[in-house]
């Protein structure tokens, strides 16, 4: 998946989709760089607004699954469960968990 | 209730960790001792030196090249991470004979156990610890007073494990109730037995009701934590039909940012499996 992302939501390790040019359209860093500390300071100094990454974690985590497929399987282990999420946290955990389910990769 | 006195005797008779870790304590407490003294009493035992390369390659370790003798492996994880690694590779090989018991099956705990151990590392990582070290130990061994009861007293124990179940109280209190101390409690005592640092018996004691008066808050809510996610798996114990909300003092402490636990969660899985394939399966 391909997402375009303001430059404060950048961080280390995010992989960029397409070439990242300057306002002379010369090629700051190519696509598939992957971002360090030291280009996310640069980037910032040359005013760079924003840029397009591709998601990688994400696709790691729900691989193959779709947010439906996700949804259907968090909502079933909510129905289970006497108690309901508080907080992101425990909404995390049991969407881990609804992940986990549809992969069923424990050995 | 039985005699706690005489159930502690058995403790006596709990089996010590094998001579590799006696020989790797005094060698690491001697502040002459090398990278190459330390490598030297790892590679006498063959077995476990194999299961320290593959432990140390593994991501959990997050080595940028691939370590291909011990005494690498001595000089990039230092001596009390490859103490811990040692450890916990002996612990799980100790007590692979025990007997099965109807409620009570060794392989699922150890799986359980080395789930927690990895999540724990994992999770330490995530919030910043510079210092993980006694990470993945803690988690592997913050259950071993079980075995204690398996070990000793294996047809009351399933019994106490079934009636737990039943009722739906907590283990340690079941194990409170027959035999006057349950597995935590015994946990601790096995900790000194094996001349552990006090950060284990620490978290072994203080998991459960997140106690930090003597500190270590990070490593005992990590284990914590940890302990929750493998059950919510279903890492190794399949049973979650009890599972309730989390202790929310978990992220007062831990501090985790928004997704994190979700990004965790593959390396979790990919280090799991790796984990069993070493320590247990192989």
């Amino acid at each position: 998946m391909i997402k375009d992302i303001d430059i404060n939501q950048l961080k280390e390790g995010d992989i960029l989709a397409e070439p990242l040019y300057n306002a002379h359209g010369h090629i700051l860093l190519p696509a598939n760089a992957v971002i360090s500390n030291n280009c996310l300071k640069l980037l910032k100094t040359l005013n760079i607004q924003n840029v397009t990454i591709k998601k990688v974690e994400e696709n790691n985590q729900t691989d193959g699954l779709t947010e439906e497929e996700i949804d259907i399987s968090l909502n079933t282990l909510l129905e289970k469960l006497s108690w309901t999420p508080k907080n992101e946290y425990e909404l995390e955990l049991l969407k881990m968990a609804a992940i986990h389910k549809l992969k069923g990769d424990d050995l | 209730m039985m005699n706690v006195e005489k159930i502690l005797e058995n403790l006596e008779e709990f089996p010590t960790l094998p001579t590799i870790y006696s020989n790797l304590l005094e060698c690491i407490a001697n502040p002459r001792s090398t990278v190459n003294d330390v490598a030297q009493i790892i590679s006498k035992d063959q077995s476990a030196a194999l299961k320290v390369l593959k432990s140390v390659n593994s991501p959990l370790y997050g080595l940028s090249k691939k370590v291909e003798t011990i005494k690498d492996a001595v000089f990039h994880l230092g001596f009390n991470e490859i103490k811990n690694l040692v450890v916990a590779l002996s612990v799980v090989s100790t007590f692979k004979n025990i007997k099965p018991n109807k409620n009570f099956s060794l392989l699922e705990f150890w799986k359980h156990s080395v789930a927690v151990g990895v999540t724990s590392k994992l999770l330490g990582i995530a919030c910043g610890e510079k210092n993980t070290e006694n990470y993945f130990l803690a988690g592997v061994i913050y259950d071993i007073g079980k075995l204690f009861f398996v070990q000793f007293f294996y047809e009351e124990y399933d019994i106490v494990i079934e009636q737990a179940f039943q009722n739906n109280v907590e283990l340690k209190d079941a194990e409170l109730n027959y035999f006057g101390v349950n597995h935590i409690q015994i946990g601790e005592k096995i900790a000194v037995k094996w001349q552990l640092p006090d950060v284990f018996r620490s978290v072994i004691k203080n998991y459960k009701d997140l106690d930090f008066t003597n500190g270590n808050s990070m490593i005992i809510t990590s284990v914590s934590l940890a302990e929750y996610i493998a059950t919510l798996l279903g890492l190794g114990i399949k049973d979650n039909r009890n599972l309730y909300p989390p202790n929310p003092k978990i992220w007062e402490i831990l501090k985790l940012n928004k997704g994190q636990l979700l990004e965790i969660y593959p390396k979790i899985i990919e280090n799991y499996n790796q984990s069993i394939q070493i320590l247990i399966v192989n």
